[in-house]
């Protein structure tokens, strides 16, 4: 079965509930490849927390969901040692984080400390409560959701270390007038919606992600990605570009943007179609960059500004 | 062109009705004119409804003096192309553009840019402008002036409705000297080292107990692990946030005062030093306004986006509009919104304005004054001669 085959059979079960996204369930399916977290986020009733809901269900595994809200606690995520009367002595009682998908719907309801429990996880896919280590299933992927319209109204913003742990943040936007009757004419029918079936089991992943690896990144594709990397950490308007760990992301998905255009090398366009959801989230900008621009803005300047790697005797306006 | 295609008809009716016979060079000629009059006609219909002209960036922003550029897209979408056109634009004088041509008109800024576009393409047009002065320069109206390809002289394609695009410019940051800003003795929600009060919680650390702490802030489980009796740490915290007011109306008349530009600069660069520091501060203005606020104004909030979000209220400001007295803005104040640590307001006082910030020192807030040269104190009952409370 090719990567044509995986990828229209995971979209024909997300089609069971979310009309639409092409673009963002290519999206979804390269960050998947890579178990890599993603953080979606759009105006409210778009279909975040369905797509995510249905998402889960595609790869399978154990599913967990936590609503995040201001009272939540660190603790409340990762689990605790309970004392036990009984007993006189501490149990290890290990939070939802213990799961393969786990869904963080709203996540920037909670305040920074809480949104923090994450960080160790979404890196190491590891936790420690009291010192003692616990690993986590594999694979482990967070799927966020984050609304940004009331980034003023009892919501915290996401610490810039968690950001930087998303692979991806993907704005669903609303669908198109032709999607939205087709959802119009989805959810008018009386019937029982479609169960979501699992697309990705555990072995299928791990051959997916070997053949991901495998794609080919010229060593001028790589001069070309860190030339967009080191123009963020020098830009005017950023107080901290990308980290490394961004750069091995926008790699990795590069990677896979030329995978499902069945090509098994890199070229500078996938870079280019990628970057946008790959890096805007990990650039801090300055105060003064904020108020002139935004982070998509600054990353667009970036990507033109940069000289694109091209082959001997080929005029660079011909792309 | 209408001169020879009534010549080409007359010749025609003759060559019909009277069997006049033509010299074939003048029929060739009459032809020729014929075509070009008819393929005028196609050139006239089809171009103003295949031509697209779009503002690519469209959420301009910069501050005072900064330089940018306008790109304009425009695509042909007809199978006509479009030879040496001229695209003109008006805008409202915040802004300049580099080759300003507006001659007549006040408070405007014309540009003329030509372009050709072939058919089922675009072509974009770079409009650099700089910011002038504070404020929102609105694209007034647009123009193009298309010449006839097989005709003479041009089609001109007027701006239908209004557009909404729009340019903010933000007011420059006029530096004063810091002013000193008293802590208040309340609790509240704002994180400082020196603050007096502790917010139970956030806990930031565990210390040893000590004989007089409270068994409530008592660590129960660090305590069981480790065996001694620990004593929570709190973050400390304070009330602290900032309500400015600004004053668009002079003294004795409805005209703003005359350092009015100089004075927002100057909250400009105190609510960018707010925004540095994470202190919450509201803007409210005495500029009437028709949505659910009353008035022109900015809710609390802090850090980058809300100073962005500042800073447009700040352009918006327009001093010429229809504004409220400032006392009735202060009552308003003082009645319906939470009252802040520090209040720091601008423009001149008088009775009526001096009792409403007695009334806020009354409650505990410290009152400051936002002139040109910077931040003073300001106490209501000292200047009023009334008794100081106690």
């Amino acid at each position: 079965m090719n990567i044509e085959n995986h990828l229209e059979d995971f979209k024909n079960e997300i089609r069971k509930v979310i009309v639409g996204q092409d673009e963002v369930l290519d999206l979804i399916f390269i960050s998947i490849l890579k178990k890599g977290h993603i953080l979606f986020e759009s105006v409210p009733g778009t279909g975040k927390t369905t797509l995510s809901k249905a998402l889960a269900r595609t790869i399978g595994g154990s599913f967990n969901r936590i609503q995040f809200t201001p009272d939540l606690l660190p603790t409340d995520i990762t689990g605790l040692n309970m004392y036990n009367p009984k007993t006189h002595d501490f149990e290890l009682q290990i939070g939802p984080i213990d799961t393969n998908v786990l869904l963080a719907d709203e996540i920037n309801r909670a305040t920074p400390r809480t949104q923090s429990a994450l960080l160790e996880v979404m890196e190491e896919r590891q936790i420690t409560i009291d010192g003692k280590r616990i690993e986590i299933a594999d694979p482990f992927i967070v799927l966020a959701t984050q609304n940004p319209i009331e980034s003023t109204q009892g919501t915290f913003s996401l610490p810039e270390a968690q950001m930087d742990r998303f692979l991806m943040r993907i704005d669903l936007g609303y669908p198109s007038r032709r999607e939205e009757l087709d959802m119009m004419a989805l959810h008018s029918d009386a019937s029982a919606p479609k169960a979501v079936q699992p697309v990705f089991s555990e072995a299928l992943l791990a051959k997916l992600q070997i053949r991901v690896a495998n794609i080919t990144v010229d060593p001028s594709v790589r001069e070309y990605m860190l030339d967009i990397i080191e123009k963020t950490r020098h830009h005017e308007h950023v107080d901290v570009g990308v980290s490394p760990r961004g750069t091995l992301a926008l790699m990795h998905a590069a990677q896979g943007v030329a995978m499902i255009r069945g090509r098994d090398y890199v070229t500078p366009d996938d870079i280019k179609y990628i970057a946008p959801y790959v890096l805007p989230h990990r650039l801090v900008l300055s105060l003064e960059g904020l108020t002139l621009s935004d982070q998509n803005t600054v990353l667009k300047a970036i990507l033109d500004d940069v000289e694109v790697p091209v082959e001997y005797g080929v005029s660079p306006d011909a792309l | 062109m209408a001169f020879f295609t009534g010549a080409v008809l007359i010749l025609l009716i003759m060559n019909i009705l009277y069997s006049v016979d033509l010299n074939p060079l003048l029929v060739l000629a009459l032809g020729f004119f014929m075509s070009f009059f008819v393929l005028d006609l196609i050139y006239e219909k089809i171009v103003p409804g295949k031509l697209v002209a779009s503002i690519r960036n469209k959420d301009i922003r910069l501050f005072k003096g900064q330089e940018n550029v306008l790109e304009i897209e425009i695509r042909n979408e007809g199978w006509m192309p479009i030879l040496n056109a001229a695209f003109r634009l008006t805008a409202g004088d915040d802004i300049q553009f580099e080759k300003d041509i507006s001659l007549k008109t006040r408070y405007q800024t014309e540009t003329i840019a030509s372009f050709t576009v072939m058919p089922k393409s675009s072509t974009i047009l770079k409009v650099p402008f700089k910011a002038r002065k504070r404020g929102v320069s609105k694209i007034i109206r647009t123009d193009i002036e298309v010449p006839r390809i097989f005709g003479f002289g041009s089609l001109f394609l007027v701006q239908s409705g209004r557009s909404s695009h729009e340019i903010m410019v933000y007011p420059e940051q006029l530096h004063t000297p810091p002013f000193d800003m008293r802590n208040k003795m309340i609790q509240g929600l704002f994180i400082q080292r020196k603050a007096m009060f502790n917010d139970p919680m956030l806990t930031v650390g565990t210390r040893d107990y000590h004989q007089r702490d409270s068994m409530r802030d008592v660590h129960w489980k660090a305590s069981a692990k480790t065996g001694e009796l620990k004593t929570r740490i709190y973050e400390k915290t304070t009330h602290l946030s900032w309500m400015i007011a600004i004053n668009l109306r002079s003294e004795k008349n409805y005209a703003p005062p005359a350092n009015i530009e100089a004075v927002i600069e100057n909250i400009t660069y105190l609510t960018s030093r707010a925004a540095e520091l994470q202190i919450p501060y509201s803007v409210f203005t005495n500029l009437s306004s028709f949505d659910s606020n009353t008035f022109l104004s900015r809710v609390e909030g802090s850090g980058g986006l809300h100073y962005k979000s500042t800073l447009e209220v700040l352009a918006r400001i327009n001093t010429l509009s229809f504004t409220l007295s400032f006392d009735r803005l202060l009552k308003h104040l003082y009645l319906h919104e939470a009252l802040p640590s520090h209040l720091l307001f601008t423009g001149r006082t008088d009775p009526a304005i001096e009792e409403l910030l007695m009334s806020f020192q009354a409650k505990g807030v410290e009152i400051f004054q936002v002139e040109e040269s910077g931040v003073q104190p300001y106490n209501a009952y000292r200047r009023s001669g009334s008794r100081v409370p106690i």
